[in-house]
């Protein structure tokens, strides 16, 4: 979800800083390797807003519009205090990886599964409980997904697509 | 010879009877035909015949986020067998592809982007400074955006205008799928935009469309001769905006994807005539002096700094490439 008309960029308030807070945890990583800027775009009537990481040399110009329609590096978006990653943000964390963060790593038919927006069983080479970064098989991130056990008697387990790079195909660039 | 009989003369000249038979056997627009005779004399059928055959695809290496090397390798190992253009730093010709060049996990990943060699050339001519502050004044889809902030490393400040709501999202998707982030992209007309003092302006105006002909034959016919007028007042008026923004010593590279004389030469010689401007000689790789005279108008001398790509002379689109420097006080 991006908007589709132009808003002014602000702060993110307590709210929206808990909830980025609350999903750099999800991943054990702490806000600050996240974002180093974050701001909002208020829109008018919408009831989400994109959050940026924006570029400190941005800062001065920004104000000069009265409506700007994006900037900076998209993260994502908060809806009713939760945040929502952006495909551009998974670039980002993925770079963490095998160092500081686990991350689900997926084999060559796992991956095409999963950038076809489907769930993934059997084409996993490891696996990370809840939310998490997914990678194929060259450590390239290939989207967002969750790890879940599905039977924990058979040890069964699954990534759900949360959102995929397949999706720039499937909605037209 | 005044403004008016100068306009006359640009717009309405008579059509030959040649030029209406070669309309008529490639299916165009008579007034396309005649101003094609009038510029290329004979050469006119090598253009018609080329305008024939599509374009190839051509891709420009992202190498903000790999090596060109690398991705080379990787697109060679899927199947696609490319070709390195001498002339553009960046850009391959897409020689065979076992499938969809758009939808390889390469594309997705930002890694390269589909674009026209004339396209790609305007913005290694205009040359962006790193570090500087950039007006881009019709920016969708972003095949230039991105590459100005490829190539300045994404330091510039670069302020993105787009007008068409069913193109900025294309915009953006784009500018993010590359990885940059130091641009701001604002939806409107940048003849109202309220900027001061950028160091370059990047104006790839809106245009006929005639230098596409060979990826979209629509455009052979889709402009009646009386939108000539319209397309050449709306480049006037953008590129007058773009002279009275930019800094004084400050730079506008004006680009058309076009052949006509409407929306090259005519343009720079109108804007020419306002004073305070200068035209900065082109050093590029491949293409031709503009034309100082057409139909018995003497453009202002200093018109032949700009250039112009011809599909059949130089494998691209067609093209008009002008470099202005605004004269300080």
């Amino acid at each position: 979800m991006q908007a589709k008309k132009g808003g002014k960029l602000v702060n993110l308030n307590d709210k929206d800083l808990k909830a980025l807070n609350n999903f750099a945890s999800e991943l054990n990583l702490s806000i600050s390797s996240i974002v180093s800027n974050p701001k909002k775009l208020k829109i008018e009537g919408e009831k989400y807003n994109d959050v940026f990481d924006l570029p400190i040399q941005l800062e001065g110009i920004i104000n000069s519009f009265e409506s700007i329609y994006t900037t900076g590096f998209y993260l994502g978006y908060i809806k009713n205090s939760k945040f929502y990653p952006g495909l551009t943000l998974l670039r980002r964390v993925s770079r963490l990886c095998n160092n500081e963060i686990d991350c689900i790593k997926l084999n060559k038919k796992g991956e095409k599964q999963f950038l076809y927006g489907k769930e993934v069983k059997d084409n996993i080479i490891s696996f990370k409980l809840g939310l998490s970064v997914v990678l194929n098989e060259i450590d390239e991130p290939i989207g967002w997904g969750i790890g879940k056990v599905i039977n924990r008697k058979k040890g069964i387990k699954i990534v759900e697509p949360v959102k995929d790079l397949g999706w720039y195909l499937r909605r037209g660039g | 010879m005044n403004e008016s009989e100068k306009e006359n003369k640009i717009f309405n000249y008579e059509i030959s009877d040649e030029a209406k038979v070669l309309a008529e056997k490639y299916g165009y627009s008579d007034y396309i035909v005649e101003r094609y005779i009038k510029l290329l004399g004979e050469e006119v059928v090598d253009l018609l015949e080329i305008n024939d055959v599509p374009m190839p695809q051509t891709i420009r290496c992202n190498d903000f986020l790999i090596s060109c090397d690398e991705l080379e390798k990787r697109l060679k190992g899927k199947g696609f067998k490319i070709q390195k253009i001498p002339f553009l730093p960046h850009g391959y010709e897409i020689i065979e592809s076992p499938y969809n060049v758009g939808a390889t996990h390469e594309y997705l990943m930002g890694y390269y982007y589909l674009q026209d060699p004339g396209s790609m050339l305007v913005v290694y001519l205009m040359n962006p400074i790193k570090n500087s502050f950039i007006l881009d004044m019709a920016s969708a889809p972003g095949g230039k955006a991105s590459q100005i902030l490829q190539l300045t490393r994404d330091s510039v400040k670069l302020v993105s205008v787009e007008l068409k709501k069913e193109r900025i999202k294309a915009l953006r998707s784009n500018l993010q799928r590359m990885g940059f982030s130091s641009y701001v992209i604002l939806e409107g007309d940048a003849r109202k935009v309220s900027i001061k003092n950028p160091d370059m302006i990047l104006l790839d105006s809106p245009s006929s469309g005639e230098g596409i002909i060979r990826k979209d034959p629509k455009r052979k016919k889709s402009r009646q001769r009386k939108d000539m007028k319209k397309i050449h007042l709306l480049q006037y008026e953008l590129l007058s905006k773009a002279i009275d923004i930019v800094k004084p010593n400050g730079e506008i590279t004006y680009a058309a994807c076009t052949t006509a004389i409407e929306e090259g030469e005519y343009v720079i010689d109108k804007v020419l005539n306002k004073g305070k401007l200068d035209v900065i000689k082109i050093d590029s790789p491949i293409g031709d002096k503009a034309y100082e005279e057409f139909n018995g108008v003497r453009f202002d001398d200093r018109v032949k700094n700009c250039i112009r790509l011809w599909p059949h002379r130089h494998g691209t689109e067609g093209f008009f490439i002008c470099k202005l420097r605004k004269v300080e006080n």
